[in-house]
């Protein structure tokens, strides 16, 4: 019957979308060890293997039953355990922040917070500007300038690609120039991505008069040029982020940017803001006809899409940060997307800020509030464009956020899992002098 | 079979039947790491079980009958969204499905679970009847208003398809 054959259809579409069971293995294994470890005096014993009295059992429930009480307020000082480390990337970069930024970067180790490595540029290069990752963690593109200064861009910069490959056995990083051209002034780079496999570079760059035209190149790291899309004589307005980009296996690109059009009748603009998917083996040409806004800006009902949509590298799930504005409480989302119709599909984790009234700073200058936690037991807060790395199935995701210490909002950045609505810092990433927001990649 | 034997060889289907019972891929992962969980301090019960597999199962289904909603920890999607990949003939699938699902979703608990282990599991009346703890007779009550249910709200409308008869009135 034609029923009970759809029923059967949908069932088995929805058992495909059941959760990786290692997720729930490790997340288990962690209440097990705590349930174990018990309160902090006295050392900590392995679960690894399973086998605990029965007395532990019950004290298993107790602990599942807290869980639940401060599901999404775990303490700001619990870093990300091992288990949880260890589907991370071994090892990432960053521009390291020492009175001027960029003037060298750091690989690090992701499970202990160990420095690995740090790097200047090759002379007569002074600064790193931008930096890209690929999925072996070994393998590195970098964009260096031959003068100092922000990282922000401009137009007075040249930039020159690099190639980085990591041996960590050895603490050592070879830096060889790359064979593709230099960007001048007149192609500004914004941001790049490498493929999952490190074979190809897709960049991204600010073309046109007043930079506000859209290209997107993709390069071989042989230096040939292999494909590229422009925005075709419409504005396009690009935010420099190093989750600006995000390449999955399937060799869709997910590209942040801003689309400017004059609407049919020519009497006004048509803004389209959001993540666009572009397949990478498509036609090159027009941006906009070649590739899709799938999540746009208004994507979730009642939120704005404010931060960097990152694909997950098996290409179906976009995850962003959305974030409400309200009167008297901000509200955070860390909103999971499907990318093949960009529907909103469940929220990884919500944030709640009560906006203090009678707050002088919030006359004119409201970027100036001071945010106050809704719940003391939620120590974290999210800026925009904060995103960082995804895995395969986008059920761990790596983000920038800012910690609230006390009453009142005394953020620091740090970096964390995002994993099952719990945020937990990665070693050594919180009050540091990290620069994430320009450039850090797995 | 040890604990970390069962959990390793039997998450996989146990995930994908809460996915099935729950319609939401975290809300299956909370139900079955709890009943896992509880599993595992009762395990020296259950191991010695002819099916401690089905037994478990049962555990997840009665955690999903009597699952209250933690609204502050879940966010229930708009729609459940199943995986799939970019290309557009997959839209048509996906909107049959989702459309299916979300009748599905309007269910009584108890009827979707017996739409579940019914269609999903292919288990016969008697099972359900096993796991559910009531009648088989009450297996069939449910199994026929759920597919009632779904059949006139999936119904099109006849007037949109109707086709004129010649002479007809």
């Amino acid at each position: 019957m034609r029923t009970e054959d759809d029923i059967r259809a949908a069932f088995r579409a929805l058992a495909k979308q059941a959760p990786d069971d290692n997720d729930v293995l490790t997340a288990m294994r962690e209440q097990l060890d705590k349930a174990i470890a018990g309160p902090p005096q006295g050392a900590r014993r392995s679960m690894g293997r399973w086998m605990a009295p029965l007395a532990a059992a019950a004290a298993v429930i107790a602990v599942t039953a807290s869980a639940v009480a401060i599901a999404d307020g775990p303490s700001p000082h619990q870093p990300a355990s091992g288990a949880l480390l260890k589907r991370l990337p071994r090892y990432y970069m960053t521009l390291l922040y020492t009175g001027a930024v960029g003037q060298r970067i750091v690989v690090k180790d992701t499970r202990t917070g160990a420095t690995i490595v740090t790097a200047r540029p090759p002379a007569p290069f002074h600064t790193f500007a931008a930096i890209a990752g690929a999925a072996d963690d070994r393998t590195f593109v970098l964009a260096a300038r031959p003068v100092a200064g922000s990282v922000m861009r401009n137009s007075q910069n040249i930039e020159k690609l690099f190639r980085a490959r990591l041996n960590p056995a050895k603490g050592t990083l070879t830096i060889t120039p790359l064979p593709i051209p230099e960007f001048t002034p007149a192609t500004l780079l914004y941001g790049m991505a490498l493929s999952p496999d490190g074979n190809e570079l897709a960049v991204e760059l600010a073309t046109g008069r007043y930079h506000y035209q859209l290209q997107i190149r993709i390069y071989s790291l042989a230096g040939k040029l292999l494909n590229s899309w422009e925005s075709n004589g419409a504005p396009a307005i690009l935010q420099p982020n190093p989750g600006n980009m995000s390449w999955a296996g399937t060799g869709v690109l997910a590209i942040n940017w801003m689309h400017i059009t004059r609407n049919a009748r020519n009497t006004g603009t048509v803004w389209q803001s959001g993540v666009w998917l572009l397949n990478t083996h498509a036609a090159g040409g027009n941006l906009a006809g070649q590739s899709r806004l799938i999540v746009p800006g208004n994507a979730l009902p009642g939120f704005y899409v404010v931060g960097d949509g990152v694909l997950s590298s098996n290409g179906e799930t976009i995850s962003a940060i959305c974030y409400d504005p309200g009167q008297t409480v901000d509200r955070w989302k860390v909103e999971e997307f499907s990318a093949a119709t960009g529907r909103p599909i469940r929220a990884l984790w919500r944030v709640r800020l009560r906006v203090p009234k009678q707050v002088p700073e919030r006359v004119g200058v409201p970027e100036r509030r001071v945010p106050v936690p809704e719940r003391v037991r939620i120590p974290y807060w999210l800026p925009g464009q904060a995103m960082m790395w995804s895995n395969a199935s986008g059920s761990v995701l790596v983000l920038q956020a800012n910690l609230i210490s006390g009453p009142i909002a005394n953020s620091h950045t740090a970096m964390g899992v995002l994993r099952g609505s719990h945020f937990r810092p990665i070693p050594g990433t919180l009050n540091t002098k990290l620069y994430y927001y320009d450039g850090l990649v797995f | 079979m040890t604990f970390e034997e069962f959990a390793q060889t039997r998450l996989p289907a146990l995930l994908a039947f809460a996915t099935v019972l729950t319609g939401q891929r975290a809300t299956a992962e909370d139900i079955t790491q709890e009943v896992l969980i509880r599993a595992h301090g009762r395990w020296d019960q259950i191991a010695p079980l002819d099916r401690p597999d089905l037994y478990v199962r049962k555990m997840v289904l009665n955690e999903f009958l009597s699952w209250r909603r933690r609204s502050w920890r879940t966010v229930p999607a708009a729609n459940p969204v199943p995986a799939h990949d970019l290309t557009a003939d997959h839209a048509a699938a996906y909107d049959e499905h989702a459309a299916m699902l979300a009748q599905i979703g309007k269910l009584p608990r108890r009827q979707r679970a017996v739409l579940a282990l019914r269609y999903y599991e292919d288990r016969s009346d008697a099972e359900i009847a096993e796991l559910l703890g009531c009648a088989p007779a009450t297996v069939r009550a449910y199994a026929s208003r759920a597919l009632a249910a779904l059949r006139i709200e999936l119904r099109p409308d006849e007037s949109e398809f109707a086709t004129p008869v010649p002479g007809g009135i």
